[in-house]
């Protein structure tokens, strides 16, 4: 019983099962995902109604809200990666942060340009020193930090234990950075700017926002799927089923 | 130091205080690292007494840590390349304990010349006389949270080749709740608040890295090394 119950999480520590796993669904993940975003920006941009005080400027929510949620949850999963990885040693969690840190960090990199895009006609100004820029800016030096960590150490298996340490030691950091720097913001920053107290949104508001973000987690997947099977290739060239699988590819490729 | 393990961590202290002490050349550099970064300011923002007063506990404390990460940025280098590391992993003493007392043998030897400094500095930024024993008081407190943070910084760089810009990168993002109620608390001073409050919060601050940074920083260095 325990056995049949704990398989799911042991085939995932396969990088042979990951990278079958992967072939089968990055493709219509990708397909979902692209279509899911389109179509929500279709709604979004074009059918639902302008916001009564920001007019269309508040349409960039779409791309703002999920690339700051996607950055935020991308760390979170690096991190139980590296729990993962630590404890019971699975190189897929090392797999899964090289892959994911870079998409992370430019998630962080496009909620903040986005987010200034739109603080501009809304708060008249690109960059206000708020608490929740100032921690968004911080996560993306946390992402910069494990990337440029990674790219530092030469041998593969300390690479990966470094780096689960720093995402470890990042994540236990991430709330007590938050918390001192909302306590910052309000010490020397009287609330200059808000954003408006918000009226609960019409459905046809929310509802491709929702969307957006369904569709952004499918994208993020499959391109993470997409990287671990090239990193999975890489790392594991060594082995059999690799030599097989590339042996059958090039004899297509000749024939 | 093997007949009387309790005693060794108080030896190892004793000889780690002493070989900052001994290098002599290094603290004072990183003192005048310090009075130069804070000279920087009134040269290239403003030398006026309005700007500087506002501005003196921020460049203080920035300086103070950016001094320290320096200094402290290297600590386990020396120990890595002729091998005291992998004797440590060896010893019968767990490594977060020998971490966390070298942590505390620099910390304490290194801060004492920056602090030393801060009366002068404070006076030429025309800080207000009386908020200089808590921004002192702030400074003793925070500097033994940075070091802790350092440590972990420095645990992970220490083999590789290139080790400062890195570091940087790695530890000031984790650095900004202590210079945030480090700085924060001087200024409550400063405007005659309670500083309590902040004060407990920067003390809480300083324990929770102290108990749990020597975790990170010995499971790093047992990476290094292999183990």
């Amino acid at each position: 019983m325990a056995n049949t119950k704990w398989t799911w999480f042991h085939r995932f520590g396969s990088p042979k099962w990951l990278y079958d796993f992967a072939e089968r669904y990055n493709g219509p993940l990708f397909g979902v995902g692209c279509a899911l975003m389109l179509g929500a920006c279709f709604w979004g941009l074009f059918i639902a109604p302008p916001d009564y005080q920001q007019g269309d400027s508040f349409r960039i929510i779409y791309i703002h809200v999920p690339t700051a949620i996607l950055a935020q949850s991308c760390y979170m999963m690096m991190a139980a990666a590296a729990l993962v990885g630590l404890v019971w040693r699975m190189k897929i969690s090392d797999y899964f942060i090289a892959c994911a840190a870079p998409i992370g960090a430019v998630m962080t990199f496009l909620a903040l340009f986005t987010g200034a895009v739109w603080g501009k006609p809304t708060w008249g100004t690109w960059w206000v020193w708020d608490a929740r820029l100032t921690s968004m800016l911080l996560l993306l030096f946390l992402y910069f930090g494990v990337i440029a960590l990674r790219s530092s150490i030469q041998s593969a298996d300390n690479r990966a234990r470094a780096s689960y340490v720093l995402v470890l030691v990042g994540v236990i950091n991430i709330p007590i950075i938050k918390y001192s720097v909302d306590w910052w913001n309000t010490l020397h920053q009287p609330a200059t700017f808000t954003l408006t107290e918000k009226p609960a949104m019409p459905a046809e508001m929310w509802l491709p926002l929702l969307i957006m973000v369904i569709g952004i987690y499918c994208f993020f997947t499959a391109l993470v799927l997409v990287r671990m099977q090239a990193e999975i290739v890489q790392r594991e060239l060594k082995t059999r089923w690799v030599h097989k699988l590339l042996n059958i590819e090039g004899e297509r490729s000749n024939g | 130091m093997d007949k009387q393990p309790k005693n060794a961590l108080f030896q190892l202290w004793l000889h780690e205080a002493r070989v900052v002490i001994r290098g002599k050349q290094d603290l004072l550099n990183s003192v005048m690292f310090f009075v130069l970064v804070v000279m920087l300011f009134p040269l290239g923002v403003d030398p006026g007494v309005e700007f500087l007063r506002i501005s003196s506990t921020g460049l203080i404390w920035v300086a103070v840590l950016l001094s320290l990460m320096l200094t402290l940025g290297s600590m386990f280098k020396a120990d890595f390349d002729d091998g005291t590391i992998e004797l440590w992993l060896q010893s019968s003493h767990p490594i977060f304990a020998l971490v966390f007392v070298k942590v505390l043998a620099l910390w304490a030897i290194s801060i004492l010349p920056l602090l030393a400094m801060v009366p002068l500095l404070a006076t030429m930024l025309h800080f207000p006389f009386e908020g200089l024993g808590v921004l002192i008081l702030s400074l003793l407190l925070g500097s033994l949270a940075l070091a802790h943070i350092v440590s972990v910084g420095a645990a992970l760089t220490a083999s590789a080749k290139t080790g400062g810009i890195l570091l940087m990168l790695l530890v000031l993002p984790l650095t900004v709740p202590v210079l945030i109620f480090g700085s924060g608390v001087v200024g409550l001073s400063v405007d005659g608040a309670s500083i309590s409050g902040s004060f407990a919060m920067l003390g809480a601050i300083t324990m929770l890295y102290c108990v749990l940074c020597p975790f990170a920083a010995g499971a790093s260095l047992k990476i290094i090394c292999d183990v």
